[in-house]
């Protein structure tokens, strides 16, 4: 422990100096805009600063601690750089960075206020490396409020009329609603446990748990406020909104890295095996994990829109991480349950990126609202494209050997590990409802009569596609290494 | 020559054959095809008689046999390709290739206008190459081999002018009818195999046990009713005869060949193959014998009323047959294999004689429209006229002797009972009407053959053989005169022993030669009154048959159609199964197997709506779904 | 390496199919087929056919964290089936040359990659690189029922793949279950059949809700829906009758056959109690299948359709062979496994050529086909005898085989099963005649268009297949040799299977056993 007279030192800011440098890197197209007289810089050169930035931010992490994943204390131990942020961290950078270069390409985000769009990206990814690291109830808080208010300013931030800004402002009332009610549980448990601290937490759990309700009230409230972020049933019914809402750009990056970082929140707050001793809290968050898959697939079956049910499948996607969640919380073994959820979680975060982008690729102006039906001879006329798009629903719904696949496997195998049958029961039933609407999109490229129109030639977009399919087959059969190295990560980290 | 090359030349030839003709089937020379078929059929005939030859003489073997290769090795199945001639076989391979040879050069005349004449040769050889499978292996499968394969040629023999649907139908028919006796015959093989551990004949037959079974469930009493199953349906006994009347529709030759002399008698050759354990099982050969008499006196009653003069000859086919199957069921085998013989030689004479005469008029089978043919073709008449006494049972013609043989065996044996002998009699009486009804019909009386039809005398490529077969069926039968008559002892009887069982188990024969004799004399004369009484009636007074018809309407009725038992089997078996199988496929595997996968999906599709229908964009909803579901996981969670 | 070439070669075919241009796609393909086919056939001569052991054998691990590995093996059980596959394949190349005309370049590449994973399933001796390759299988297929299909195409692959992937996600956690186990049994976890085959899983006769009944009726459902087994074959009509002609050929020649093989492979050896104790439900449904099938396929108006339900009805005989438990029914299961492959595939290519000359599948409009195609009736009608096993055809000795094995089983269901002999000459004989025989049907009169007999190329497809039939049914000790030890193996150690790595100890079952207790 750093004793309290001393100011913050070197190594505690080292800890945050990716995220400063990303922010700061970040901000320097933002000052010039001014300079240019308001007039909006070239996107080009935004886009490189911003890259500047993530590149800066990442680049600095691996430095100081991508080589050995020790722990590292920081700011009286509120904040925490472990092999677990080291790699969440990874993963939002990337995603940061692929989101970009979608708004880039894309039309309802590409223009006036690109700047202030990449600016706001960047800082509310800032936010999650924060929720990743935090080892402290405030600290997560702070770093779901950073997180989130910017997204509610992106969702809004698209040249299309009505569906963003009204989208933004369902996200905005909701999402501060859910805000309030982690708030308020964050009270109560620092009224029973008397520290906001995670590693106090967990140590008086396990005498509060079964003693004191008022605790226990605390704690289902900040599962709630999780359970708003991640679209767990009954609070997900934003989700299908606002990712129709959001320009795709945008979904893509909330579907991913907000799910990620929050997860991986969500994965600290329960490090404590004491929530096991717990009689109903299991048997409720399985229903709602179950519920969640549940819901997430039957509404999608009936969408017909791509987004609305791409919405909806990660809706379902959330309930299998919770089926990871929960192994990790209940288990015995919570090392391998984490291993799977975080494993789970990149193998999810690249699968929906590329779908999104494809997504992306194929709108063309910021008022179009894509079908499935849309896709019609896609096969024909972009065959990478539609070869890709295949690759990625297959994967989605877990047929080997692919990325998606070896996620499913390794969540359902620790949940078979800790007995969970009903659990991996259901994930089994709803990947097969699953397999009907991933199907469709394949069914209409290939094999429905009828010409796909032209594309406008969005490089980027359509490279994140092919890129992302190769990854999950490579990934997918080399799953192996990724999985080794989740798994050094999580070794003695909680 | 040594015998494995014999048994391969023997077997192989009418292979051979079936590969040249099949292979050249467009061409339209008859003659070129039937003279390679000839050919094949009669080296592997000159080869039958090298080998049987060794049974003969100062230094006679029991049999001969060879080895060529292991078929199935499995377990404890060990099946090799092998072949055998002993006593019984020798009998039976002789007949085959014999016959065979001389209803091959029969068809030469007979198929020389038909447009596929090589194919139809291929076809016949085929057959023989089956056939002589079923006769000559070693072992169960093997016959079962040749037993399939026997009636595949016949199915396509049936079917070979297949453009006419009926003909088609017809050799569909005698397939699956066969199939289902072929299943019995299945069985059969595993009762066997699981109760012996072998599928060899010889080893099966030194297995046996001493005892006789008493009762039905014993195992070798089933084996013996399986393997009979399969025997019926080959051989046409009650109830599955009813393909080979419509097997008629392939050519005449085939015919003779398939459905009278050689493939309909394996049912009888496998039962004495297997003497020894039927002789186990007095409950099976009851069985047998009653079938066989059954239908030897039904199918006669048939025969009695029929106007196409194939389908006589098909009915007493198999009612010939059932004679046969009656002498193996009182344990005369000997009897049985002598009747299989001489059968074959008068019954394949009367067919090709009916071919001659179909020939002649122009592919007319209807006898009404025949009549006082004598004149016309005379030398078919003759050997007709020799074929009708031989069935007829008129010393010394060759069937006189086999159908007594198994008439006097039937009222002697231990096995056999008074009322077996006395349907036997009248069975011989009605054949001896209808056969005699046949040749007023066909060759005397005065002539209703119309006149744009001008018959002519066969070939002599066909009369030849006709020749032949009367000359066999005349003296034929000389192998086997009773002591009664022949003072010495019957040589058949000598040349079976040791192969062929008595049925001595079962008490002693009754020795008597007034009985004999007055037996021989009663079904005699029954012969000879009927065969006078059909006379009267088809050629001295012809307006008779009608009147009487008149007379039993209903009664003739009935035997006309042939008891309705084809109409039977469609209305009770056939199309019910065919409705009840489109019942199970529309409801069953449509309406239920298919549609619960559906339903399934349906149910899913339900839900989604309701979710659906939860989401409607309304944000105050969305709030109060979050309060709801933490008001009620705080309940569940506190309670 | 052997087997990983024979197995990885045709993905490697795949992508050459996309590279190469159009016009060159058709020969090539075929002749990469061929090459593929002649590596295959080193197979016989490096396999030792005295040892029950798997041979050949590569290992390298997978996914070490979870004991996966990437674990191939041959044995007899494999052997010709690997055989059939790639001997299949070429023929379906040269077969589909003509009647599959746009996209030629996904539609082989699809068959390659098929083509790899049904080599694949039946190599991996690693339960989860068995699932890979397994669940793998659809997808192809479901492009080529999909892409080159008839009417009701989308419905049919979607059916298709949905029913034979729920299916197999039960028997996934399965091996996933038994992953643990091995870590419960033997400390460290492992996929390897091997090792799956050791496990001792407790059995309580009579009662539902015990692992092994429970893993067994996972693997089973999997299974018994490939296979497809009465009452789970719903998918397959459908599949078969919009499936082209080359995707039918495979589907029933090969696919189905994957169902077999995990009975003969997991359900049988890995829960041997379960599998004697309800051996019964599965002959029972066997013989349904045999009948049931026969009556339906009787009544069909199609004839694809017809043959599809000929399929379910000769499956059950492989499935009440696999469960008789006895030499002769598992040795005829597995020829019958391999009949139906030649049969049922040459079946559907010559279906699928008179398709293309007159594209009507209608058994009423045709009739007297024989007069106008008499080269192409005689292959049909050979192909019919070995279907409904006549002697001297491959078709007999596996049924024969069978049905004597379920004779020794059960006296009661080997009467019942013997019915199918009658009623699959009944329906094929039917079909014939009405196809074949009789007047010239409008189909095969109409002046306008007169039928072609087979062209070079057809009968070179059909040559091998008809060479097959008789060569399999003249000579089955040939074949049946290879797997003779394995299968005595299977049989005899039923109740404590082991298998081993050959050469890497001498294959006796003490050996196994006291190698088990040594770790």
């Amino acid at each position: 422990m750093n004793n309290p007279t001393e100011l913050i030192s070197l190594r505690e800011l080292l800890v945050v100096a990716p995220l400063c440098a990303m922010f700061l890197i970040s901000l320097i197209p933002l000052l010039i805009k001014p300079l240019l007289g308001g007039r909006e810089p070239n996107p080009i050169s935004v886009l490189v600063w911003n890259f500047l930035a993530i590149i800066a931010g990442a680049g600095i992490s691996a430095a100081l601690f991508g080589h050995s994943f020790v722990k590292t204390f920081a700011f009286s131990n509120a904040i925490v750089m472990d092999g677990t942020s080291v790699w969440m961290s990874y993963l939002v950078y990337f995603v940061t960075a692929v989101g970009l270069m979608l708004a880039y390409d894309h039309v309802a985000t590409r223009g006036r206020q690109f700047t202030e769009f990449c600016f706001l990206m960047v800082s509310s990814a800032c936010g999650m490396l924060v929720l990743i690291m935090s080892n402290d109830l405030i600290v997560t808080f702070i770093g779901i409020e950073t997180m989130s208010l910017c997204l509610y300013i992106l969702v809004a931030m698209s040249r299309e009329a009505t569906l963003s800004k009204e989208a933004a402002f369902k996200y905005f009332v909701l999402g501060s609603f859910a805000s309030a009610i982690f708030l308020y549980g964050i009270a109560l448990i620092y009224g029973t446990v008397g520290s906001t601290y995670l590693p106090d937490i967990a140590t008086q759990a396990v005498k509060l748990i079964t003693t004191n309700r008022v605790f226990l009230v605390g704690a289902v409230l900040i599962i709630t406020g999780f359970a708003f972020k991640v679209s767990i049933f009954p609070l997900h019914a934003w989700t299908p909104d606002v990712y129709q809402g959001a320009s795709t750009p945008v979904t893509a990056f909330m579907s991913t890295a907000v799910k990620a970082a929050t997860f991986v929140a969500f994965l600290r707050f329960f490090t404590s095996e004491a929530f096991a001793s717990s009689p109903h809290l299991l048997s409720v968050m399985t229903w709602l994990a179950v519920l969640t898959m549940l819901i997430g697939n039957v509404a999608a079956l009936m969408q017909n829109n791509l987004k609305r049910m791409l919405a909806y499948s990660s809706v379902a996607h959330s309930g299998y991480a919770m089926v990871g969640l929960i192994t990790a919380g209940f288990g015995t073994n919570f090392n391998a349950a984490a291993t799977s959820l975080l494993f789970y979680l990149f193998s999810y975060a690249i699968m929906t990126l590329g779908t999104f982008a494809l997504v992306a690729a194929f709108e063309q102006s910021e008022n179009t609202s894509l079908e499935v039906n849309d896709l019609r001879g896609v096969g024909r006329r972009y065959p990478w494209l539609a070869l890709s798009m295949t690759v990625l629903m297959l994967s989605l719904a877990g047929i080997p050997p692919t990325l998606g696949f070896f996620g499913k496997f390794f969540v359902f195998s620790s949940a078979i590990e800790q007995d969970m049958y009903w659990l991996a029961f259901w994930g089994m039933i709803n990947s097969v409802i699953s397999v009907y609407y991933y199907l469709r999109p394949i069914v209409v490229m290939y094999m429905s009569e009828g010409e796909a129109e032209t594309l406008p030639m969005n490089l980027m977009t359509r490279g994140t596609v092919i890129v992302t399919a190769l990854l999950i087959v490579l990934l997918g059969i080399l799953s192996s290494p990724l999985f080794k190295m989740v798994q050094q990560s999580v070794m003695n980290q909680f | 020559m040594n015998n494995q090359v014999l048994f391969a030349i023997l077997l192989l030839a009418p292979l051979v054959g079936f590969l040249i003709n099949g292979f050249r089937w467009k061409s339209h020379n008859a003659t070129l095809a039937g003279t390679i078929a000839t050919a094949m059929v009669f080296i592997s005939f000159l080869c039958s008689l090298g080998l049987v030859s060794q049974l003969f003489g100062a230094n006679a073997v029991p049999s001969v046999g060879a080895k060529f290769f292991d078929w199935i090795n499995v377990g404890g199945l060990q099946v090799p390709a092998a072949f055998v001639i002993d006593h019984i076989s020798a009998i039976m391979v002789l007949v085959v290739t014999g016959v065979g040879t001389l209803i091959h050069l029969f068809s030469v005349g007979y198929m020389s206008h038909d447009e596929r004449p090589a194919k139809y040769f291929a076809y016949l050889n085929l057959f023989l190459f089956n056939m002589l499978l079923l006769i000559l292996g070693e072992n169960l499968l093997l016959m079962f081999v040749g037993w399939e394969g026997v009636g595949l040629c016949s199915y396509l023999l049936i079917g070979f002018w297949f453009t006419d649907a009926d003909k088609a139908a017809a050799g569909m028919k005698a397939f699956i009818t066969n199939r289902i006796g072929d299943a019995g015959f299945l069985l059969g093989i595993f009762t066997l195999f699981f109760l012996f551990g072998t599928v060899s004949f010889s080893e099966i037959i030194a297995r046996l046990p001493n005892l006789a079974e008493v009762g039905w469930s014993g195992p070798i009493t089933l084996a013996c009713l399986f393997l009979f199953v399969g025997a019926t349906g080959k051989s046409a006994q009650i109830p599955l005869y009813v393909w080979l009347p419509d097997a008629m529709a392939g050519p005449t030759p085939v015919s003779a060949l398939i459905h009278a002399a050689t493939m309909v008698t394996a049912g009888v050759y496998m039962i004495v193959r297997l003497n020894p354990l039927f002789l186990l099982a007095p409950n099976a050969l009851h069985v047998v014998a009653t079938v066989g008499c059954a239908t030897a006196f039904f199918a006669a009653t048939i025969g009695l009323t029929q106007w196409d003069i194939k389908k006589i000859l098909a009915y007493s086919t198999v009612s010939q047959l059932g004679y046969m199957f009656l002498a193996c069921g009182v344990g005369a085998f000997g009897a049985g294999l002598f009747h299989v013989m001489t059968h074959a030689f008068f019954k394949a004479l009367m067919f090709l004689g009916s071919g001659s005469v179909i020939h002649a008029m122009h592919e007319e089978q209807d006898v009404r429209k025949m009549g006082g043919l004598r004149k016309y073709l005379p030398i078919t008449h003759a050997t007709f006229l020799i074929g009708w006494l031989a069935i007829i049972g008129i010393p010394p013609f060759a069937g006189f002797f086999s159908k007594d043989e198994i008439l006097w065996q039937s009222f002697s044996s231990p096995l056999g009972n008074k009322v077996l002998w006395i349907f036997g009699v009248a069975t011989a009486g009605l054949t001896s009407f209808y056969m005699t009804r046949l040749m007023c019909l066909t060759f005397w009386g005065k002539s209703r053959v119309s006149k744009d039809v001008h018959p002519h005398e066969a070939p002599a490529v066909m009369w030849i053989p006709l020749a032949v077969l009367a000359v066999l069926s005349t003296v034929g039968g000389w192998i086997g005169i009773p002591a009664v008559i022949g003072g010495g002892d019957n040589w058949l009887e000598r040349w079976f022993e040791g192969v062929i069982r008595e049925p001595s188990a079962f008490g002693e024969p009754i020795h008597s030669h007034t009985l004999e004799w007055s037996a021989m004399g009663i079904s005699l004369s029954l012969a000879v009154i009927m065969a006078t009484l059909a006379y009267t009636f088809y050629v001295s007074n012809p307006s008779l048959p009608g009147r009487l018809t008149q007379k039993f309407h209903g009664l003739y009725r009935l035997i006309y159609n042939k008891y309705f038992v084809d109409e039977f089997y469609f209305g009770s078996l056939i199309n019910p199964l065919v409705d009840a199988s489109k019942g199970l496929w529309a409801y069953v595997d449509v309406n239920f197997i298919d549609r619960t996968t559906y339903v399934i999906g349906d149910v899913v599709r339900g839900v989604g709506s309701t979710a659906k229908s939860i989401q409607n964009g309304n944000m105050q909803q969305y709030a109060m779904y979050i309060a709801l579901g933490l008001a009620v996981t705080m309940f569940l969670i506190l309670r | 390496m052997l087997l990983s070439v024979i197995t990885l070669l045709p993905l490697a075919f795949a992508l050459v199919m996309l590279l190469l241009p159009e016009k060159a796609i058709r020969p090539v393909a075929l002749l990469l087929a061929v090459v593929e086919f002649a590596l295959s056939l080193l197979l016989l001569s490096s396999f030792d056919k005295g040892s029950p052991a798997i041979q050949l054998v590569e290992q390298i691990p997978w996914v070490p964290e979870m004991g996966i590995s990437y674990f191939l093996g041959l044995d007899g059980l494999s052997l010709w089936l690997v055989l059939l596959t790639t001997f299949l394949t070429p023929i379906v190349v040269l077969g589909s040359w003509t009647a599959i005309d746009n996209r030629i370049k996904g539609f082989h590449a699809a068959l390659f990659i098929l083509q790899t994973s049904m080599i694949g399933s039946f190599l991996a001796m690693d339960a989860v690189l068995f699932y890979v390759f397994f669940e793998l299988s659809l997808v192809p297929m479901y492009f080529m029922v999909g892409i080159w299909g008839g009417q009701r195409r989308i419905y049919a692959t979607v059916k298709f793949f949905i029913y034979t992937m729920a299916g197999s996600l039960m028997m996934l956690l399965a091996i996933i279950y038994l992953m643990f186990a091995c870590r419960d049994t033997f400390g460290h976890m492992s996929a390897s059949l091997l090792d799956f085959y050791r496990l001792k899983i407790p059995f309580v006769a009579g009662e539902f809700l015990n692992p092994q009944t429970l893993l067994f009726f996972a693997f089973s459902l999997a299974f018994a829906i490939k296979v497809p087994m009465f009452p789970f074959h719903t998918w397959l009509p459908d599949a078969h009758v919009e499936a082209p002609t080359p995707g039918s050929v495979i589907l029933a020649g090969v696919m189905l056959k994957m169902g077999s093989y995990g009975f003969l492979r997991f359900v049988i050896p890995m829960f041997s109690e379960a599998a004697g104790y309800y051996a019964w439900i599965f002959i029972f449904l066997g013989v349904v299948g045999i009948i049931y099938g026969a009556l339906v396929a009787m009544v069909q108006p199609d004839i694809k359709k017809l043959v599809a339900y000929s399929s379910v009805s000769h499956m059950g005989y492989v499935m009440i062979g696999l469960f008789a438990l006895n030499t002769y029914g598992v040795t005829g299961s597995l020829y019958q496994m391999l009949n139906h492959g030649v049969s049922t595939g040459a079946l559907f290519l010559l279906v699928g050529m008179i398709y293309e000359r007159t594209h009507s599948r209608e058994i009423s409009r045709y009739g007297g086909l024989a007069k106008a195609l008499p080269i192409f009736t005689i292959l049909f009608v050979i192909v019919t005898m070995s279907s409904i096993a006549v002697p001297m055809t491959n078709g007999f000795i596996g049924e024969f085989m069978i049905l004597m094995g379920t004779f020794e089983a059960s006296r009661p269901f080997a009467i019942a099963a013997v019915t199918g002999v009658v009623l699959g000459a009944v329906y094929m004989l039917w079909m014939v005649k009405r196809v074949f025989f009789g007047p010239a049907g409008e189909l095969v009169k109409d002046e306008h268009h007169p039928l072609h007999d087979l062209s070079a190329r057809e009968i070179a497809v059909m040559a091998p297949l008809i060479v097959l039939i008789f060569w399999m049914g003249l000579q089955p000790n040939f074949f049946l040799d290879y797997s003779k030890a394995s299968l005595d193996h299977f049989v005899k150690n039923r109740d404590n299977y082991r298998l081993v790595i050959s050469p890497a100890v001498p294959s006796s079952v003490e050996h196994v056993a006291l190698r088990g207790e040594q770790k």
